[in-house]
Protein backbone atom coordinates (compact mmCIF):
# COMPACT_ATOMS: atom_id res chain seq x y z
CA UNK A 1 0.00 0.00 0.00
CA UNK A 2 2.85 2.22 1.35
CA UNK A 3 4.91 1.46 -2.04
CA UNK A 4 1.74 1.73 -4.33
CA UNK A 5 1.15 5.72 -2.41
CA UNK A 6 4.97 6.42 -3.19
CA UNK A 7 4.70 5.96 -6.91
CA UNK A 8 1.59 7.79 -7.12
CA UNK A 9 2.88 10.84 -5.32
CA UNK A 10 6.39 10.62 -7.69
CA UNK A 11 4.18 10.71 -10.69
CA UNK A 12 2.25 13.82 -9.68
CA UNK A 13 5.23 15.24 -8.31
CA UNK A 14 6.69 14.55 -12.16
CA UNK A 15 3.75 15.80 -13.66
CA UNK A 16 3.77 18.87 -11.33
CA UNK A 17 7.62 19.68 -12.26
CA UNK A 18 7.25 19.28 -15.98
CA UNK A 19 4.27 21.56 -15.76
CA UNK A 20 6.71 24.00 -14.07
CA UNK A 21 9.19 23.45 -16.49
CA UNK A 22 7.12 24.10 -19.56
CA UNK A 23 5.40 26.90 -17.43
CA UNK A 24 9.20 28.46 -17.49
CA UNK A 25 9.10 27.87 -20.78
CA UNK A 26 6.20 29.92 -22.21
CA UNK A 27 7.65 32.93 -19.62
CA UNK A 28 11.30 33.59 -21.18
CA UNK A 29 13.35 35.98 -19.39
CA UNK A 30 13.60 38.79 -22.63
CA UNK A 31 11.07 38.34 -25.39
CA UNK A 32 11.13 39.75 -28.77
CA UNK A 33 8.31 40.68 -30.94
CA UNK A 34 7.99 42.44 -34.28
CA UNK A 35 5.49 45.31 -34.58
CA UNK A 36 6.03 46.03 -38.48
CA UNK A 37 5.90 44.53 -41.10
CA UNK A 38 3.96 41.98 -41.04
CA UNK A 39 5.01 40.19 -44.11
CA UNK A 40 6.82 41.63 -47.58
CA UNK A 41 5.87 40.54 -50.89
CA UNK A 42 7.81 43.18 -52.93
CA UNK A 43 10.65 43.06 -56.02
CA UNK A 44 14.21 43.41 -54.99
CA UNK A 45 15.58 46.35 -54.15
CA UNK A 46 12.77 46.74 -51.53
CA UNK A 47 13.84 48.97 -48.56
CA UNK A 48 12.72 48.40 -45.15
CA UNK A 49 12.58 49.05 -41.45
CA UNK A 50 11.94 46.45 -38.92
CA UNK A 51 10.52 47.65 -35.98
CA UNK A 52 10.73 45.10 -33.19
CA UNK A 53 9.83 45.40 -29.46
CA UNK A 54 12.32 43.90 -26.58
CA UNK A 55 10.48 43.50 -23.14
CA UNK A 56 12.28 42.22 -20.38
CA UNK A 57 10.41 39.95 -17.93
CA UNK A 58 12.65 39.62 -14.65
CA UNK A 59 12.97 41.33 -11.74
CA UNK A 60 16.51 42.84 -13.08
CA UNK A 61 17.97 45.19 -15.50
CA UNK A 62 19.88 43.69 -18.49
CA UNK A 63 23.02 45.32 -19.54
CA UNK A 64 24.24 45.56 -23.08
CA UNK A 65 22.14 43.55 -25.59
CA UNK A 66 22.72 43.41 -28.99
CA UNK A 67 19.62 43.08 -31.09
CA UNK A 68 19.83 42.18 -34.54
CA UNK A 69 18.14 40.76 -38.09
CA UNK A 70 18.34 37.12 -38.86
CA UNK A 71 17.01 35.85 -42.23
CA UNK A 72 16.65 32.21 -43.37
CA UNK A 73 16.59 31.45 -47.37
CA UNK A 74 13.98 28.80 -47.25
CA UNK A 75 13.92 28.48 -51.01
CA UNK A 76 17.38 27.69 -51.37
CA UNK A 77 17.72 26.28 -47.22
CA UNK A 78 20.39 28.19 -46.07
CA UNK A 79 20.94 31.37 -43.72
CA UNK A 80 22.14 34.66 -45.80
CA UNK A 81 24.98 37.14 -45.34
CA UNK A 82 23.60 40.17 -44.36
CA UNK A 83 26.00 42.45 -45.33
CA UNK A 84 25.02 42.08 -48.82
CA UNK A 85 21.22 43.22 -47.25
CA UNK A 86 22.74 46.10 -45.34
CA UNK A 87 21.28 44.84 -42.38
CA UNK A 88 24.77 43.44 -40.87
CA UNK A 89 24.46 46.21 -38.35
CA UNK A 90 22.84 45.65 -35.07
CA UNK A 91 21.34 47.63 -32.63
CA UNK A 92 22.45 48.06 -29.06
CA UNK A 93 20.53 48.54 -25.81
CA UNK A 94 22.61 49.84 -22.80
CA UNK A 95 20.46 48.83 -20.04
CA UNK A 96 17.00 46.78 -20.39
CA UNK A 97 15.12 47.86 -16.99
CA UNK A 98 13.38 45.09 -15.15
CA UNK A 99 9.73 44.76 -16.74
CA UNK A 100 11.00 47.46 -19.74
CA UNK A 101 9.59 47.62 -23.06
CA UNK A 102 11.80 49.18 -25.58
CA UNK A 103 11.30 49.44 -29.14
CA UNK A 104 14.26 49.56 -31.85
CA UNK A 105 13.96 49.97 -35.86
CA UNK A 106 16.42 47.75 -38.13
CA UNK A 107 16.88 48.62 -41.96
CA UNK A 108 17.31 46.20 -44.12
CA UNK A 109 17.26 46.40 -48.06
CA UNK A 110 16.21 43.23 -50.27
CA UNK A 111 18.53 42.17 -52.85
CA UNK A 112 18.20 38.78 -53.93
CA UNK A 113 14.88 36.81 -55.45
CA UNK A 114 14.13 34.02 -52.87
CA UNK A 115 11.34 33.47 -49.99
CA UNK A 116 12.81 34.08 -46.93
CA UNK A 117 11.80 33.49 -42.85
CA UNK A 118 13.02 37.12 -41.29
CA UNK A 119 13.31 37.63 -37.29
CA UNK A 120 14.98 39.47 -34.78
CA UNK A 121 17.19 38.26 -32.24
CA UNK A 122 18.30 39.45 -29.14
CA UNK A 123 21.48 38.78 -27.28
CA UNK A 124 23.22 40.08 -23.95
CA UNK A 125 27.08 39.90 -22.95
CA UNK A 126 25.60 38.59 -19.04
CA UNK A 127 24.09 35.40 -20.91
CA UNK A 128 24.70 32.31 -23.20
CA UNK A 129 20.78 32.51 -24.01
CA UNK A 130 19.27 33.71 -27.19
CA UNK A 131 15.70 35.39 -27.59
CA UNK A 132 13.86 35.61 -30.92
CA UNK A 133 11.18 36.63 -32.22
CA UNK A 134 8.74 34.69 -34.40
CA UNK A 135 9.39 34.94 -37.96
CA UNK A 136 7.57 36.69 -40.71
CA UNK A 137 7.63 35.35 -44.22
CA UNK A 138 9.36 37.69 -46.91
CA UNK A 139 8.53 37.04 -50.70
CA UNK A 140 10.86 38.78 -53.23
CA UNK A 141 9.84 38.28 -56.34
CA UNK A 142 11.84 37.84 -59.45
CA UNK A 143 11.48 40.69 -61.92
CA UNK A 144 14.30 40.47 -64.46
CA UNK A 145 13.43 40.51 -68.04
CA UNK A 146 16.82 39.86 -69.57
CA UNK A 147 17.13 38.02 -72.26
CA UNK A 148 19.95 35.45 -72.53
CA UNK A 149 19.98 35.20 -76.16
CA UNK A 150 20.12 39.04 -76.40
CA UNK A 151 23.19 38.72 -73.73
CA UNK A 152 24.80 36.08 -75.65
CA UNK A 153 24.83 38.27 -79.21
CA UNK A 154 25.45 41.49 -77.19
CA UNK A 155 28.42 39.60 -75.93
CA UNK A 156 29.98 38.19 -78.52
CA UNK A 157 29.27 40.86 -80.98
CA UNK A 158 30.46 43.92 -79.99
CA UNK A 159 34.14 42.23 -79.51
CA UNK A 160 33.56 41.01 -83.06
CA UNK A 161 32.60 44.24 -84.18
CA UNK A 162 35.40 46.50 -82.46
CA UNK A 163 38.34 43.78 -83.50
CA UNK A 164 37.36 44.26 -87.40
CA UNK A 165 37.76 48.01 -86.53
CA UNK A 166 41.29 46.90 -84.97
CA UNK A 167 42.17 44.60 -88.00
CA UNK A 168 41.16 47.89 -90.64
CA UNK A 169 42.50 50.32 -88.58
CA UNK A 170 45.78 47.97 -88.86
CA UNK A 171 45.30 47.49 -92.90
CA UNK A 172 45.23 50.55 -93.11
CA UNK A 173 48.00 51.80 -91.61
CA UNK A 174 50.56 49.23 -93.08
CA UNK A 175 49.38 50.77 -96.26
CA UNK A 176 50.14 54.15 -95.94
CA UNK A 177 53.35 53.04 -94.58
CA UNK A 178 53.79 50.71 -97.84
CA UNK A 179 52.97 53.77 -99.91
CA UNK B 1 43.99 74.78 -81.39
CA UNK B 2 41.53 72.34 -83.41
CA UNK B 3 45.25 70.83 -85.16
CA UNK B 4 46.31 69.70 -81.30
CA UNK B 5 42.89 68.42 -80.94
CA UNK B 6 43.51 65.98 -83.70
CA UNK B 7 46.61 65.73 -82.78
CA UNK B 8 45.88 64.52 -79.57
CA UNK B 9 42.88 62.45 -80.53
CA UNK B 10 44.91 60.89 -83.53
CA UNK B 11 47.64 59.96 -80.45
CA UNK B 12 45.41 58.88 -77.63
CA UNK B 13 42.56 57.25 -79.64
CA UNK B 14 43.34 56.22 -83.04
CA UNK B 15 46.26 54.59 -82.03
CA UNK B 16 47.16 51.24 -81.85
CA UNK B 17 47.29 51.36 -78.23
CA UNK B 18 43.36 52.85 -78.16
CA UNK B 19 41.74 50.59 -80.30
CA UNK B 20 43.50 47.56 -78.32
CA UNK B 21 42.44 49.02 -74.72
CA UNK B 22 38.97 49.73 -76.46
CA UNK B 23 38.99 45.75 -77.52
CA UNK B 24 39.76 44.84 -74.46
CA UNK B 25 36.92 46.91 -72.17
CA UNK B 26 34.65 45.05 -74.68
CA UNK B 27 36.21 41.86 -73.95
CA UNK B 28 35.77 42.52 -70.07
CA UNK B 29 32.06 44.01 -70.59
CA UNK B 30 31.38 41.06 -71.94
CA UNK B 31 32.39 38.57 -69.61
CA UNK B 32 30.91 40.88 -67.02
CA UNK B 33 27.84 40.91 -68.79
CA UNK B 34 27.43 36.73 -69.92
CA UNK B 35 28.42 36.35 -65.90
CA UNK B 36 24.98 37.91 -65.21
CA UNK B 37 23.37 34.93 -66.57
CA UNK B 38 25.66 32.53 -65.92
CA UNK B 39 26.86 32.60 -62.68
CA UNK B 40 24.08 31.26 -60.06
CA UNK B 41 24.32 34.41 -57.49
CA UNK B 42 24.61 37.04 -60.09
CA UNK B 43 21.54 35.85 -62.27
CA UNK B 44 19.50 35.83 -58.81
CA UNK B 45 20.03 39.66 -58.79
CA UNK B 46 17.30 42.02 -59.78
CA UNK B 47 17.27 44.01 -62.80
CA UNK B 48 17.93 47.16 -61.51
CA UNK B 49 21.04 45.34 -59.75
CA UNK B 50 22.38 44.18 -62.83
CA UNK B 51 22.52 47.49 -64.04
CA UNK B 52 23.63 49.02 -61.38
CA UNK B 53 26.74 46.87 -60.91
CA UNK B 54 27.80 47.13 -64.36
CA UNK B 55 27.62 51.25 -64.20
CA UNK B 56 29.84 50.33 -60.86
CA UNK B 57 32.07 48.66 -63.10
CA UNK B 58 31.97 51.27 -66.48
CA UNK B 59 32.84 54.12 -64.39
CA UNK B 60 35.74 52.38 -62.17
CA UNK B 61 36.92 51.19 -65.32
CA UNK B 62 36.19 54.85 -66.98
CA UNK B 63 38.32 57.09 -64.04
CA UNK B 64 41.10 54.17 -64.24
CA UNK B 65 41.49 54.93 -67.52
CA UNK B 66 41.45 58.47 -67.92
CA UNK B 67 43.68 59.36 -64.84
CA UNK B 68 46.43 57.19 -66.68
CA UNK B 69 45.85 59.19 -69.92
CA UNK B 70 45.98 62.34 -68.20
CA UNK B 71 49.21 61.44 -65.83
CA UNK B 72 51.02 60.66 -68.62
CA UNK B 73 50.06 63.62 -71.00
CA UNK B 74 52.07 66.81 -69.53
CA UNK B 75 54.66 64.73 -67.70
CA UNK B 76 55.15 62.67 -70.98
CA UNK B 77 55.50 65.60 -73.27
CA UNK B 78 57.99 66.82 -71.02
CA UNK B 79 59.94 63.66 -70.66
CA UNK B 80 60.14 62.54 -74.14
CA UNK B 81 61.26 66.61 -75.06
CA UNK B 82 58.52 67.83 -76.84
CA UNK B 83 56.43 70.21 -74.24
CA UNK B 84 58.88 72.77 -75.12
CA UNK B 85 58.28 73.09 -78.97
CA UNK B 86 53.98 72.66 -77.72
CA UNK B 87 54.75 75.91 -75.55
CA UNK B 88 56.72 77.85 -78.07
CA UNK B 89 53.51 78.12 -80.47
CA UNK B 90 51.01 80.61 -80.12
CA UNK B 91 48.14 78.70 -78.06
CA UNK B 92 48.13 79.97 -74.30
CA UNK B 93 48.85 76.73 -71.40
CA UNK B 94 45.02 76.61 -70.89
CA UNK B 95 44.28 75.58 -74.80
CA UNK B 96 47.13 73.59 -74.48
CA UNK B 97 45.78 71.98 -71.21
CA UNK B 98 41.92 72.17 -73.15
CA UNK B 99 43.01 70.20 -75.80
CA UNK B 100 44.12 67.23 -73.75
CA UNK B 101 41.12 67.39 -71.47
CA UNK B 102 39.22 66.97 -74.81
CA UNK B 103 41.29 64.01 -76.04
CA UNK B 104 40.15 62.38 -72.40
CA UNK B 105 36.72 63.10 -73.18
CA UNK B 106 37.17 61.59 -76.62
CA UNK B 107 38.69 58.38 -75.53
CA UNK B 108 36.12 58.18 -72.50
CA UNK B 109 32.74 58.60 -75.03
CA UNK B 110 33.87 56.36 -77.59
CA UNK B 111 34.49 53.54 -73.67
CA UNK B 112 30.81 54.91 -73.06
CA UNK B 113 29.48 54.22 -76.72
CA UNK B 114 31.01 50.82 -76.38
CA UNK B 115 28.89 50.48 -73.28
CA UNK B 116 25.44 50.76 -75.14
CA UNK B 117 24.69 47.67 -76.39
CA UNK B 118 25.25 46.13 -73.18
CA UNK B 119 23.23 48.17 -71.27
CA UNK B 120 20.46 47.60 -73.84
CA UNK B 121 20.84 43.57 -73.39
CA UNK B 122 20.76 44.42 -69.62
CA UNK B 123 17.65 46.63 -69.31
CA UNK B 124 15.88 44.80 -72.14
CA UNK B 125 12.21 44.81 -71.41
CA UNK B 126 12.38 47.55 -69.10
CA UNK B 127 12.31 51.52 -69.31
CA UNK B 128 15.33 51.57 -67.60
CA UNK B 129 18.06 52.34 -70.63
CA UNK B 130 16.79 56.30 -70.71
CA UNK B 131 17.50 57.12 -66.86
CA UNK B 132 20.89 54.72 -67.12
CA UNK B 133 21.97 56.55 -70.11
CA UNK B 134 21.33 59.97 -68.48
CA UNK B 135 23.56 58.66 -65.18
CA UNK B 136 25.75 58.10 -67.42
CA UNK B 137 26.23 61.56 -69.61
CA UNK B 138 24.83 64.01 -66.45
CA UNK B 139 26.73 61.94 -63.21
CA UNK B 140 29.06 59.79 -64.79
CA UNK B 141 30.75 62.54 -66.85
CA UNK B 142 31.69 65.35 -64.53
CA UNK B 143 33.32 62.42 -62.67
CA UNK B 144 35.37 61.20 -65.39
CA UNK B 145 36.23 64.60 -66.25
CA UNK B 146 37.18 65.41 -62.39
CA UNK B 147 39.47 62.82 -62.32
CA UNK B 148 40.99 63.52 -65.57
CA UNK B 149 41.69 67.37 -64.46
CA UNK B 150 42.63 65.89 -61.69
CA UNK B 151 45.71 63.73 -63.11
CA UNK B 152 46.36 66.39 -65.88
CA UNK B 153 46.95 68.74 -62.92
CA UNK B 154 49.38 66.09 -61.28
CA UNK B 155 51.35 65.66 -64.87
CA UNK B 156 51.66 69.86 -64.67
CA UNK B 157 53.05 69.83 -61.47
CA UNK B 158 55.22 66.65 -60.73
CA UNK B 159 58.13 66.04 -63.79
CA UNK B 160 57.45 62.44 -63.97
CA UNK B 161 55.12 60.13 -65.89
CA UNK B 162 55.21 57.13 -62.91
CA UNK B 163 54.74 59.49 -59.58
CA UNK B 164 52.16 61.35 -61.53
CA UNK B 165 50.16 58.22 -62.21
CA UNK B 166 50.86 56.92 -58.84
CA UNK B 167 49.21 59.68 -56.86
CA UNK B 168 46.29 60.12 -59.49
CA UNK B 169 45.43 56.26 -58.71
CA UNK B 170 46.24 57.45 -54.74
CA UNK B 171 43.33 59.86 -55.30
CA UNK B 172 41.30 57.32 -56.54
CA UNK B 173 41.56 54.57 -54.29
CA UNK B 174 41.21 57.30 -51.22
CA UNK B 175 38.34 57.65 -52.81
CA UNK B 176 36.69 54.78 -53.35
CA UNK B 177 37.48 53.18 -50.53
CA UNK B 178 34.17 52.83 -49.10
CA UNK B 179 33.06 50.70 -51.91
CA UNK B 180 35.28 48.05 -50.28
CA UNK B 181 33.86 48.71 -47.18
CA UNK B 182 30.64 47.14 -45.03
CA UNK B 183 28.37 49.40 -44.10
CA UNK B 184 28.81 48.87 -40.23
CA UNK B 185 32.50 50.18 -40.75
CA UNK B 186 31.02 53.07 -43.40
CA UNK B 187 28.97 53.97 -40.09
CA UNK B 188 31.75 55.45 -38.14
CA UNK B 189 34.95 57.20 -38.10
CA UNK B 190 37.19 57.76 -40.51
CA UNK B 191 35.48 55.77 -43.10
CA UNK B 192 31.88 57.46 -42.28
CA UNK B 193 34.08 60.91 -43.41
CA UNK B 194 35.25 59.48 -46.39
CA UNK B 195 32.25 57.95 -47.58
CA UNK B 196 30.26 61.67 -46.78
CA UNK B 197 32.42 63.18 -48.84
CA UNK B 198 33.94 60.96 -51.49
CA UNK B 199 32.59 61.86 -55.31
CA UNK B 200 33.02 58.27 -55.96
CA UNK B 201 30.60 57.14 -53.00
CA UNK B 202 27.99 60.02 -53.76
CA UNK B 203 28.11 59.13 -57.10
CA UNK B 204 26.87 55.55 -56.51
CA UNK B 205 24.15 57.09 -53.63
CA UNK B 206 22.84 58.88 -56.40
CA UNK B 207 22.49 55.96 -58.85
CA UNK B 208 20.65 54.12 -55.80
CA UNK B 209 18.58 56.94 -55.05
CA UNK B 210 17.93 57.25 -59.12
CA UNK B 211 17.07 53.85 -60.10
CA UNK B 212 16.03 52.21 -57.00
CA UNK B 213 14.43 54.64 -54.74
CA UNK B 214 13.32 56.56 -57.16
CA UNK B 215 13.89 59.73 -55.28
CA UNK B 216 12.69 63.34 -55.81
CA UNK B 217 15.03 65.54 -58.58
CA UNK B 218 16.17 67.54 -55.45
CA UNK B 219 17.20 64.63 -53.37
CA UNK B 220 19.30 63.47 -56.19
CA UNK B 221 21.06 66.63 -56.96
CA UNK B 222 22.16 67.01 -52.96
CA UNK B 223 23.65 62.94 -53.38
CA UNK B 224 25.44 64.34 -56.61
CA UNK B 225 26.40 67.80 -54.40
CA UNK B 226 30.71 65.92 -53.80
CA UNK B 227 30.52 65.00 -57.01
CA UNK B 228 30.40 68.96 -58.72
CA UNK B 229 31.90 69.92 -55.93
CA UNK B 230 35.04 67.66 -56.74
CA UNK B 231 34.56 68.98 -60.11
CA UNK B 232 35.32 72.91 -59.16
CA UNK B 233 38.11 71.92 -56.73
CA UNK B 234 39.71 69.71 -60.04
CA UNK B 235 39.18 72.61 -62.06
CA UNK B 236 40.61 74.93 -60.04
CA UNK B 237 43.65 72.89 -59.53
CA UNK B 238 44.19 72.37 -62.99
CA UNK B 239 44.14 76.40 -63.53
CA UNK B 240 46.71 76.70 -60.99
CA UNK B 241 48.70 73.94 -62.43
CA UNK B 242 48.67 74.87 -65.65
CA UNK B 243 50.63 78.31 -64.71
CA UNK B 244 52.92 76.07 -62.93
CA UNK B 245 53.42 73.64 -66.43
CA UNK B 246 56.86 74.29 -67.86
CA UNK B 247 59.59 72.27 -69.78
CA UNK B 248 62.64 70.41 -67.97
CA UNK B 249 65.39 72.73 -67.05
CA UNK B 250 68.77 71.96 -68.71
CA UNK B 251 71.89 73.27 -70.36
Amino acid sequence: MFKKATIIIAILLGFFVTEKNAFAMEQPNIEVKIISPNQVKDYPGKETIVKAQVINYTNHSIKDLVVYITMADMGKKWTVNLEDYSADKPEQIKELKAGETKEISLPIRFVYTSNYYLYVTATSAQSLDIYSSIGIPIEIIGNTKINPTIIQIVSIGTPLIILVFVIIHFTKNRRKRVA
Amino acid sequence: MFSLIKKEIREHVLSRKGVWIFFAISILFSGLTYSFISVKELSLLAQVEVNMTFMKALIGISILVSIILGSTMVSGEREQGTLESLLLTPLSKMKIILSKVIGILAFWLIISIISIPYFYALTYGTNMLFTILAYLYLIGLPLVISFSLLSLAFSSWISSSKNATLLSIIVFLVTAIPMFLSTTIKKSGFAHLVDSLSPVSSSMLTLKDWLVNKLSTFTILMDSLPVLCFLIISIICLSYASKKMDFLGGE
